[in-house]
């Protein structure tokens, strides 16, 4: 073959070479995920996650910023040390099962779509969610660490949340945070989790974690609240929550009608001449009324409160102030 | 995060600037950048380390030396009943040293023996000893009733250690005893922290309490000692120091230094309960604190950086040797945002053009933002300066940002009435915080002297015992929003 021709043929060869090269190269890069979007806040997952959106924009973590109990606890944020767990940093950035630390910006969306899901761009970004999704703009990356109770507890475990489900028979029994706080829809695994985060602020949920009986025995009113339903203490969490057990005769109305039985709640750093009185998972609380009248009937009702405090201490009006949740009506 | 080219590059000129400049022929360094940060950034090391361990503290219940504690009783039962015999007997405890100290404790605890028994034994306990000043503080911290407490904390205004100011701050925290509150905020004004002052104006001006007294001659006193006119004054000056040094003695001790390092090291913990606890007394601390914080922002756990950053933050102007360290603390991306608000708050001069120009669109959103908050604090930048770097940000997004630079517009220029004007529609825009725009409104109508447009904003607050509903929220603010807008009007 003469030399021209040669280097003819070795230039096509070279020509094709470099085209089968750019187009795998090509080939092989459209095959690779894109890189996640960079989100910088949680309004931007509506887009998608209409459905999910909708149930957490709803929820108390979206109004962890807002919510008006919070600002009037915490002087309008002025006690700056609420911030931290108010308007975390993403969790998977601090890590899972370390305390979370507080952001700057968009404090307003509380804890968001972006606080429990984003993972770190130095691992390469995405969102953590249940299973891989290479193709979507947020790149969600199965992370089983998502739904362990050490995601939650950076936050959840400051008041010994976590640590109470641990210490209960809730975790042998396979029930979880999530169990409860984020069922999925409808029981059904396909349709995936609810992100109303159900506690307190949802009655049925509230109701459900205790259970009030009374008898009248021996002459006496006799009262149990067991805690049959919260895999932790209850109430947990924030010192700012009380459970207060107040009676009245039968059929007396009004404010003054009410006498205060017992509190059950944990009480704030400062307030060192209370005790703990939280009723733990499992466990029964046996109380006595005294001093009814011979032969009365009274009603014992189970008030809870997000705030301890009463507007007049000396004068608390449960009906008005705090949230009714169970109630027993106790006859000789 | 990944550092924007802009950002790159102010961080670079920081570095450079630390290492003593660029290259030669390079272009010169921006003014602004030519302050050079005491420490290198990106250099993170662990100065606890090199901290003094702090003292163990001394166990109350240790056992004691029976010849010891009969004596010890002994000289408690004559001073009981012949106070002229106080020095006497307090030199005798001198000399039989600790375990008469431990002795004197655990009967002054001791509920079962005669109120004046217990109250001879406290007053004999040696505050010059490393163990009865120990001692005391624990009485002052835990003892029952109220008075003991008292007793303890008056003991200790004496003359105790400076190595107990974190630990006598602390209490501050807890105690509700007016008149123990009265004697730790003298034991604390001994040693220039006024961390406690305000807690003796309020008891001072409470007809109804015990203390009253004691805390209007404690607080005249005070006001003598440092040559103010006015409790209110002496709170601004401690508030905002002229320099930062006014307060402080001249020296302190390294057992001061080990106390605040331990403290230190506490930011990392993982309940809160220390953490809070530790930011409560450091950021009521002085220069002495300021120095330790400094070194802080550079240690190696990212707990203690962030912290150490909101502690001086908190300060405020008494952090304002902290101002180097703070500027080097903006190269590190997880402590540059809080870094950043906390140059504001420090009122650090020099950090104003650094942060202007961090409020590029390529800086991290939340340094960015943090910028825009902390400009409206330096008191260096002018009404022109800052309405050539923030304006431009009035209308841009996040909303978060276009509201933090009209609330620093308002706070630097009294007469920003257009801008104030913008802020009046951020306290009814819930995308934002509209309680972050009540507050800058607020000062900047403060700023005006606008006596009674003041006093009608400020009786538009919402009431104190119990959460407002958000409807009357909404109402409260679109009332101030109101109150502004017709004022501006005319």
């Amino acid at each position: 073959m003469p030399p021209s021709l040669l280097r003819s043929l070795a230039a096509l060869l070279g020509v094709l070479g470099l085209a089968a090269a750019l187009l795998g190269g090509c080939a092989g890069r459209a095959a690779e995920p894109a890189p996640p979007r960079s989100f910088t806040s949680s309004r931007q997952c509506r887009a998608c996650h209409e459905e999910v959106y909708a149930e957490w924009e709803a929820s108390q973590h979206a109004a962890a910023w807002t919510n008006p109990e919070v600002r009037f606890l915490s002087n309008d944020f002025a006690n700056q040390d609420c911030v931290d767990c108010h308007a975390p940093r993403p969790v998977f950035t601090t890590g899972v099962g370390r305390r979370v630390l507080p952001r700057e910006a968009r404090r307003v969306e509380g804890v968001d779509c972006i606080a429990c899901h984003q993972l770190p761009a130095s691992e390469g970004g995405g969102m953590a969610a249940t299973a891989d999704a290479p193709s979507a703009p947020c790149r969600p990356t199965a992370t089983p660490d998502l739904t362990r109770a050490e995601h939650c507890g950076g936050c959840h475990n400051q008041h010994k949340t976590v640590d109470q489900w641990r210490g209960s028979a809730w975790p042998e029994r396979g029930e979880d945070c999530l169990s409860c706080h984020m069922p999925f829809r409808d029981g059904d695994p396909s349709k995936g989790r609810d992100h109303r985060f159900l506690g307190s602020h949802h009655q049925a949920t509230l109701n459900a974690a205790v259970e009030l009986r009374g008898r009248f025995e021996g002459g006496r009113y006799h009262v149990e609240l067991e805690n049959v339903g919260a895999g932790h203490a209850f109430p947990t969490d924030e010192r700012s929550r009380a459970a207060d057990l107040f009676w009245r005769l039968s059929g007396s109305t009004g404010r003054e009608s009410w006498r205060h039985l017992y509190r059950i709640r944990d009480p704030y750093r400062h307030e060192t001449h209370l005790p703990s009185t939280l009723l733990h998972a499992d466990a029964t609380l046996t109380l006595e009324v005294e001093s009814v009248p011979e032969g009365a009937s009274i009603e014992v009702v189970l008030f809870y409160k997000r705030s301890p405090y009463w507007e007049d201490p000396a004068l608390p009006d449960p009906e008005r102030e705090a949230i009714r949740m169970h109630a027993v009506t106790i006859s000789p | 995060m990944i550092l924007r080219p802009r950002t790159a590059l102010t961080l670079a000129s920081l570095l450079l600037s630390a290492c003593g400049g660029g290259a030669e022929g390079a272009e010169p360094a921006s003014p602004h950048a030519s302050t050079p940060p005491s420490l290198a950034p990106f250099e993170l090391r662990d100065t606890l380390a090199a901290c003094p361990a702090p003292a163990e503290a001394s166990d109350d219940d240790a056992e004691v030396d029976e010849a010891a504690r009969a004596e010890a009783e002994g000289l408690a039962i004559l001073v009981t009943s012949d106070a002229g015999m106080l020095q006497v007997a307090r030199d005798d405890v001198a000399r039989l040293g600790d375990d008469a100290t431990a002795a004197l404790v655990a009967l002054a605890r001791d509920g079962g023996r005669p109120d004046r028994e217990r109250a001879s034994a406290l007053d004999l306990i040696d505050l010059a000893s490393e163990r009865g000043a120990d001692g005391l503080l624990s009485l002052a911290s835990d003892a029952e009733p109220g008075w003991m407490r008292a007793r303890a904390a008056w003991r200790l205004a004496e003359d105790g250690p400076d190595r107990l100011l974190p630990a006598l701050v602390l209490r501050l925290k807890y105690e509700r005893d007016h008149e123990t509150v009265v004697w730790l905020a003298v034991a604390l004004a001994r040693h220039g922290n006024l961390a406690g002052l305000d807690g003796l104006i309020a008891i001072a001006g409470n007809a109804q309490s015990p203390a009253q007294s004691s805390a209007q001659r404690e607080l005249s006193a005070l006001l003598a000692r440092f040559g103010q006119e006015s409790a209110t004054d002496l709170w601004r000056a401690w508030r905002r120091p002229a320099d930062e040094r006014d307060f402080a003695p001249p020296a302190r001790s390294p057992a001061l230094r080990a106390a605040l390092c331990g403290w230190v090291a506490r930011l990392n913990e993982f309940q809160l309960r220390g953490v809070d606890d530790a930011r409560f007394l450091l950021q009521r601390m002085d220069v002495a604190a300021v120095d330790v914080l400094g070194e802080a922002l550079h240690d190696r756990d990212v707990y203690v950086r962030v912290h150490a950053a909101q502690c001086l933050q908190r300060m405020g102007r008494r952090a304002a040797g902290a101002g180097a360290e703070l500027l080097a603390a903006l190269g590190d991306p997880e402590l540059a945002p809080h870094a950043a608000v906390a140059l504001g708050q420090v009122d650090h001069g020099p950090a104003a053009e650094v942060l202007a120009d961090l409020l590029h669109p390529d800086t991290a959103p939340g340094l960015r933002l943090a910028c825009a908050r902390a400009l409206g604090y330096l008191s260096v930048l002018s009404p022109r300066r800052a309405a050539a770097v923030l304006s431009p940000l009035l209308d841009a997004e996040p909303a978060e940002l276009a509201q933090a630079a009209a609330e620093s517009l308002v706070r630097a220029d009294p007469d920003a009435e257009e801008v104030a004007l913008r802020l009046t529609v951020w306290l009814e825009d819930e995308r934002v915080d509209p309680a972050s725009s009540e507050r800058a409104l607020r000062d900047w109508l403060y700023a005006r002297d606008a006596g009674d447009l003041l006093a009608r904003w400020d009786a538009l607050a919402p009431p104190g015992r119990a959460a407002e509903e958000p409807s009357a929220t909404r109402a409260r603010r679109a009332a101030r929003a109101e109150l502004v807008r017709a004022h501006l009007a005319r």
